[in-house]
């Protein structure tokens, strides 16, 4: 009977990675042993045996279809800082306040759990009610009711920032986007009520989402380099399985 | 053997919002895999969605990437663990593939590469996760065994010991099969 330690040797010699005085070893115990040299007889030939599968070509529009779909994450100072903490408890019970001042976006109260299924790995800033957000000035609105679905979407303007507060309800789940004029504003953070949004995130000047129930959440946004004016339109799309269910536009001017 | 330096210097160049970077990193993935997705699956189909989806989720978390690690091991893990995910799927809502011939340049020699190999392809599709797991990590990717344990996050050990075991039960499908070479 074989040791578990011959048996290894022995794979490792059809493997070829033996060690030159583990070769030796091989060599000693396949001239001492049938059983030694049965079994690299049956090894090798299982390795052969696989050896016969020829080696696949992908798809030629593999390639294509992945670049396609890949949008690579901007780069952002803020997110080591949101994902060195957003698993943290102090995140949700306290640490938002002092965290609010490292991202200058207001100060927060403690926030509800996070979904730890949902996908925010683009997002940055940190998490709170969005009642806890003080109310600004209402700069515009869009309200929707299609289907199953309903809510609006109120843009604030507090100080020195613009909030996008949402109120989305829906039994199916329902994707939703918010195009940001370029340069003129940058999203910056967001609050969350509930914890059933199954993916928020931002990419290329694009803040992406998807959810279903009844949902509550805050994002803000900062200026950026160029005057925030009634040029720099934001736009919001509301779709399910691709079609679009509604859509709609908000001007971050004073009315 | 991958170049683990070139590597590095793709992941820096895609984390500066490099396309082109990015459009190298899946040449010199997407072969192997999909091949690993196709060994695990066998079928075309949900190999090229795994692949898809393997490349999707390794870019869009490209900025947790840890570059101590190899990039290679990362972005087989995804592989495996989607195929995974994806058998089962399929053992969920009770479908099964069968008979779905490998992708190959055309119908003839695909009909002769199945001849011979359909057995194989069968007892690998027979063996369970775990061993297949290592069978094609080892066959089609061909990887050491210290990197199929950094992949699977098993210690070197096991991956042998697992190895084994996985020869012996294709051994004893082939055998079962009448195969002989």
């Amino acid at each position: 009977m074989m040791t578990q330690e011959q048996r290894e040797l022995i794979q490792a010699a059809v493997d070829d990675e033996l060690s030159a005085s583990e070769r030796a070893d091989f060599h000693a115990l396949c001239e001492s042993s049938a059983e030694a040299r049965s079994l690299y007889e049956q090894l090798q030939a299982v390795t052969h045996a696989l050896d016969s599968l020829p080696p696949l070509e992908p798809p030629a529009n593999l390639h294509a279809a992945i670049m396609a779909k890949v949008s690579l994450p901007k780069p952002s100072p803020l997110k080591a800082w949101f994902e060195r903490f957003s698993g943290s408890p102090l995140v949700r019970y306290g640490f938002a306040a002092s965290a609010a001042v490292l991202v200058t976006v207001g100060v927060y109260q403690a926030g509800s759990e996070l979904d730890s299924t949902a996908d925010f790995s683009s997002m940055v800033g940190t998490l709170g009610k969005p009642g806890s957000v003080a109310d600004g000035a209402l700069l515009d609105f869009h309200r929707y009711s299609v289907a199953d679905a309903s809510g609006q979407v109120r843009l604030l303007q507090q100080s020195g920032h613009l909030a996008l507060e949402f109120e989305m309800r829906s039994s199916e789940p329902v994707a939703f986007s918010v195009n940001l004029p370029e340069e003129a504003l940058q999203f910056e953070a967001f609050a969350q009520q509930d914890d059933a949004l199954a993916m928020l995130r931002f990419e290329d000047g694009r803040l992406l989402g998807e959810a279903q129930g009844e949902q509550r959440f805050v994002v803000l946004l900062k200026t950026g380099a160029s005057e925030v004016t009634t040029e720099s339109p934001i736009e919001l799309n509301f779709m399910r399985q691709g079609e679009v269910l509604d859509f709609g536009v908000l001007t971050p001017t004073q009315p | 053997m991958v170049d683990k330096d070139r590597d590095q210097e793709l992941i820096a160049d895609c984390l500066k919002g490099d396309r082109q970077a990015l459009s190298s990193l899946v040449r010199r993935y997407e072969r192997p895999i999909y091949n690993v997705s196709y060994r695990m699956l066998r079928s075309p189909d949900e190999a090229e969605d795994v692949a898809q989806t393997t490349f999707l989720k390794a870019f869009e978390n490209l900025h947790r990437y840890n570059a101590e690690h190899k990039f290679f091991s990362w972005i087989y893990r995804i592989a495996v663990n989607e195929s995974l995910n994806q058998i089962r799927r399929r053992k969920h809502t009770e479908q099964w593939v069968d008979d779905q011939p490998a992708p190959g340049p055309g119908p003839q020699s695909q009909l002769e590469a199945h001849e011979v190999s359909d057995d194989v392809q069968q007892a690998l599709e027979a063996i369970s996760d775990d061993h297949r797991s290592v069978i094609v990590l080892r066959h089609f990717a061909e990887h050491s065994y210290r990197e199929i344990g950094e992949i699977l996050q098993l210690p070197e050990k096991t991956v042998k010991s697992r190895l084994f075991s996985a020869r012996k039960a294709m051994k004893a499908k082939l055998d079962s099969k009448g195969f002989e070479r």
